[in-house]
């Protein structure tokens, strides 16, 4: 393991120039306070771990390091295990920093040396600073604090501190994060508080833009407050040289002033424009005249108001009127123009319809007129079709009878036919005799009298044939024929209904019209004259009559101030006197206000800082926020506790064999420890020859301090830190001698296995210590403007 | 071997999500930097969370 053979500081804190303090065994630097004994310990540290002492915060900057009145420093530290040698060289220049180590032959630089570094040694700074360099406050709170302080700083030996430590900042966050919450319902509170205000800026934002508007504005009024009173006390000197004067003429000024004052507001309304009455009448004779023409809707007693008011008060009052009676009636115009316009638009709808359906209709009977024709002409060639079937049934009989002739002629021309065949001389039917001409003769006579009937039978057969086809056509045509004229017969009434129809179509679009035409001609005159023209020119009118009215009496008012010896210039600054007052007062007015709002807004910006909805949502992260450290926190204890667990354990393996070799008084034979369940502290006992148990709180102070070293060793053991020095910086700054006896006697039994360095201001301490080990070296570091280390 | 045990317990009880990397990422922080390194790492942290708030130094 490795030990401190040679220490070489170089501008280093408060020592200024080169330093060479080659160490032995046991090393004991003894000197006031501040002296530079903890420098020496810190070079060895930086030599070792170089920019960790700022990272770690044992210093502010590193550079604090090197000596005030130097502008680099240097630190060489020799270690040697056995045979072995290893140097560290480290310097600290404004610019930055250098390392070299050298070991087995090599030279190592940079990275690659701190690498190489921390391998040989086996320790970082962590551990260093827990189980290397051993602080008074390590051992005291082990020594004499409460469970609850001996439990820390075992955690400290233990390297647990460091959740405590990661704790502490999550505690300082979370109460960051409740503060900010806090801050933030504060500023949503006060934005409920002043809702209303921030509501009629438009939002936060626009209370913000007001803000720095005001400051503006604030800025020019009191620019121009400024101007007015040097402006006030220019005219105050001036119209003290007419102030007799003016004092005796003071109500014809106040007068004169009021009626000025007047006339220019009245002036500055109109613009200048020298009003008179024309527009005022032109207004009057349309309103008039529109009455007139609707006096049959409006009543006689309108018009009769318009004509026969005399003064403006009555007048104005019956053209509102009027004017009202003639909006009224143009709404009823408008009105009936709807109506009529629905009727116009029913007529013609119905025409049109009316109109498609005579088209229907016209087809029909096209489409009919054919059969209606061929029946007509049927009925022209047989007549009516009951005569038809009258005549046929007749033709029919006449048929019937000449085909019985004909059954008669035929038997007859037969029996002729055959007694001339035959030639008999009697007849075969009577028997009476027969001549042959005369049977020749009735023979021709029947035969000519057969052929006629039969022709005459033929004609009968033809004629029913014809009348039974006519009377069959007129039959098939009787349905159509039937539907022709009832097709006719209603287009005929379609048409009567169309011609009326459009009839009234015509009239209510010829009365629409006229409607239209008054409705549109009393609109242009209503808009031309609305409301606010006619109460404009009542005022106008009403204007021009108080102008003329002030414009006269002012000029009787010239006249008296002239009288009273009052000249214009004189009353020029009196009237500009009291303008500039009033003008100041009106700033100071208008000031008064936006400083108020100023400070109301400068409330709500400071209060508020912010719109609620970002504020509500700003508080809703940081609640989260809080939870989730809450939860972290809570974790890392219990990480905490079964570290301590663990690490206690792996201790305990080696505590009580590191105890015994330190401690040989022999009355206790066995340490242990374990953790309490409740607070989970650490709980220390001691076993007496005759198996007593003791507790930490019934050893001694000597016992307490065997077993802190013993710890803080047996945790060494198991770190596997290749340093083979310990460092005790101040350990026992009280002054108890049974503690100091125990300290030097822990010494002396760790000097058997470890090089030990103490730092002490107690000389007596020093001296003890270098009697019981004369071997020891001890140094005196003194400080007369630069620090100094004097072996002894 | 220290600074392991607490690494070793921390990823016990953490698990290996999100939080447990967070938590490891403060003890190393505070390990190599103290408390100045531990408030940078949870300044961070606060901001993801939309939270940008600084704590006081102790």
């Amino acid at each position: 393991m490795w030990r401190v053979e040679r220490i070489e500081i170089e501008n280093f804190r408060s020592y200024r120039g080169r330093h060479v303090i080659l160490s032995g065994d046991v090393n004991i630097l003894w000197g006031r306070v501040g002296a530079g004994k903890t420098s020496v310990l810190y070079a060895i540290e930086y030599a070792l771990f170089g920019r960790q002492l700022e990272v770690k915060e044992r210093v502010a900057r590193l550079v604090d390091l090197i000596h005030s009145g130097a502008d680099e420093m240097r630190i060489a530290l020799t270690l040697r295990s056995g045979s072995s040698t290893l140097c560290i060289e480290r310097q600290l220049a404004r610019g930055g920093e250098k390392l070299i180590v050298r070991h087995g032959g090599e030279e190592l630089r940079g990275g690659e040396a701190e690498s190489r570094l921390l391998e040989l040694i086996g320790a970082d700074e962590d551990v260093y600073e827990r189980l290397v360099y051993i602080s008074h406050r390590t051992l005291e709170d082990f020594i004499y604090g409460t469970a609850r302080k001996r439990s820390t700083s075992v955690d400290r030996l233990f390297g647990i501190d460091i959740v405590d430590g990661v704790v502490r900042v999550i505690a300082a966050f979370e109460r960051a994060l409740i503060e900010r919450a806090e801050n933030l319902r504060r500023r949503l509170s006060a934005y409920e508080k002043y809702k209303e205000v921030i509501r009629k800026y438009g939002g936060y934002a626009g209370a913000v833009s007001r803000l720095s508007e005001l400051d503006k504005e604030i800025a020019a009024l009191r620019e121009r407050e400024r101007e007015l009173t040097v402006m006030l006390d220019e005219l105050a000197q001036r119209r003290s040289a007419h102030l007799s004067r003016l004092k005796e003429s003071e109500s014809i000024l106040v007068e004169y002033y009021k009626a000025k004052s007047e006339l220019e507001a009245l002036e500055a309304v109109t613009g200048g424009e020298d009003a008179t009455a024309s527009t005022f009448e032109k207004i009057r004779e349309a309103i008039k005249e529109a009455v007139e023409e609707y006096e049959h809707a409006l009543g006689r007693e309108l018009l009769d108001k318009l004509t026969k008011s005399q003064d403006l008060e009555a007048l104005s009052a019956a053209m509102m009127e009027a004017h009202d009676a003639l909006a009224r009636l143009l709404r009823d115009m408008e009105a009936q123009v709807l109506e009529l316009r629905k009727f116009h638009e029913q007529y013609a709808a119905k025409a049109r319809r009316l109109e498609s359906e005579i088209a229907d209709m016209e087809a029909r009977l096209r489409r009919l007129e054919r059969g209606h024709q061929r029946f007509r002409e049927l009925q022209k060639q047989y007549g009516q079709l009951e005569s038809a079937k009258a005549a046929l049934l007749e033709c029919k009989r006449r048929f019937e009878e000449l085909e019985r002739g004909l059954a008669l002629f035929s038997a007859l021309r037969t029996i002729a036919h055959y007694i001339t065949e035959t030639g008999l001389e009697r007849c075969p039917v009577c028997g009476s005799a027969l001549s042959k001409d005369a049977i020749e003769a009735l023979a021709k006579s029947v035969d000519e009298k057969f052929g006629g009937m039969i022709r005459e039978a033929e004609r009968y057969k033809e004629r029913a044939r014809e009348l039974e086809r006519a009377i069959e056509e007129m039959e098939a045509l009787n349905a159509e024929v039937l539907e022709y004229l009832s097709v006719r017969s209603r287009l005929e009434e379609l048409r009567a209904e169309r011609d009326e129809t459009v009839r009234r179509a015509v009239q209510a679009e010829k009365a629409l019209r006229e409607l239209e035409r008054k409705g549109e001609r009393l609109k242009m005159l209503l808009s031309r004259i609305d409301k606010r023209a006619l109460l404009d020119a009542v005022a106008r009118y009403s204007r021009a009559a108080r102008i003329r009215e002030l414009r006269r009496r002012l000029r009787e008012l010239e006249d008296a101030l002239r009288r009273a010896g009052l000249t214009g210039e004189a009353i020029e600054i009196d009237m500009r006197w009291r303008e500039a007052i009033e003008s100041l007062e009106r700033v100071t007015s208008r000031l008064a206000e936006l400083y108020r709002e100023r400070a109301l807004l400068e409330d709500v910006t400071k209060s508020v800082g912010g719109e609620a909805e970002e504020l509500r949502k700003e508080l809703d992260a940081a609640l989260y926020a809080y939870s989730k450290l809450e939860d972290i926190k809570s974790k890392l204890m219990l990480v905490k506790l079964r570290a301590r667990e663990r690490l206690l354990e792996a201790a305990k393996s080696k505590l009580n064999e590191v105890f015994l070799s330190l401690y040989r008084y022999g009355d206790i034979v066995k340490v242990g420890a374990d953790l309490e369940g409740r607070r989970g502290y650490y709980d220390f006992h001691a076993i007496a020859p005759n198996g007593e148990r003791y507790g930490i709180a019934k050893l001694s102070d000597g016992q307490r301090l065997s077993i802190a070293l013993a710890l803080a060793l047996a945790l060494r053991f198991i770190s596997n830190v290749q340093l083979g020095f310990l460092i005790f910086d101040d350990p026992i700054p009280y002054i108890d001698v049974n503690i100091r006896k125990a300290f030097i006697e822990l010494v002396r039994g760790l000097a058997e296995q470890y090089q030990v360095f103490v730092a002490t201001q107690s000389e007596e301490l020093a001296r003890a210590l270098r009697a019981i080990m004369p071997r020891s070296k001890l140094f005196a570091v003194v400080k007369n403007g630069s620090s100094e280390v004097r072996e002894e | 071997m220290l600074v392991n045990t607490i690494i070793e317990e921390l990823r016990k009880v953490f698990g290996s999500g999100d939080e447990g990397r967070l938590a490891e990422r403060l003890i190393l922080a505070y390990k190599d930097g103290g408390t100045r390194a531990v408030r940078l790492v949870l300044h961070e942290y606060l901001k993801t969370l939309g939270v940008n708030v600084e704590s006081r130094e102790n």
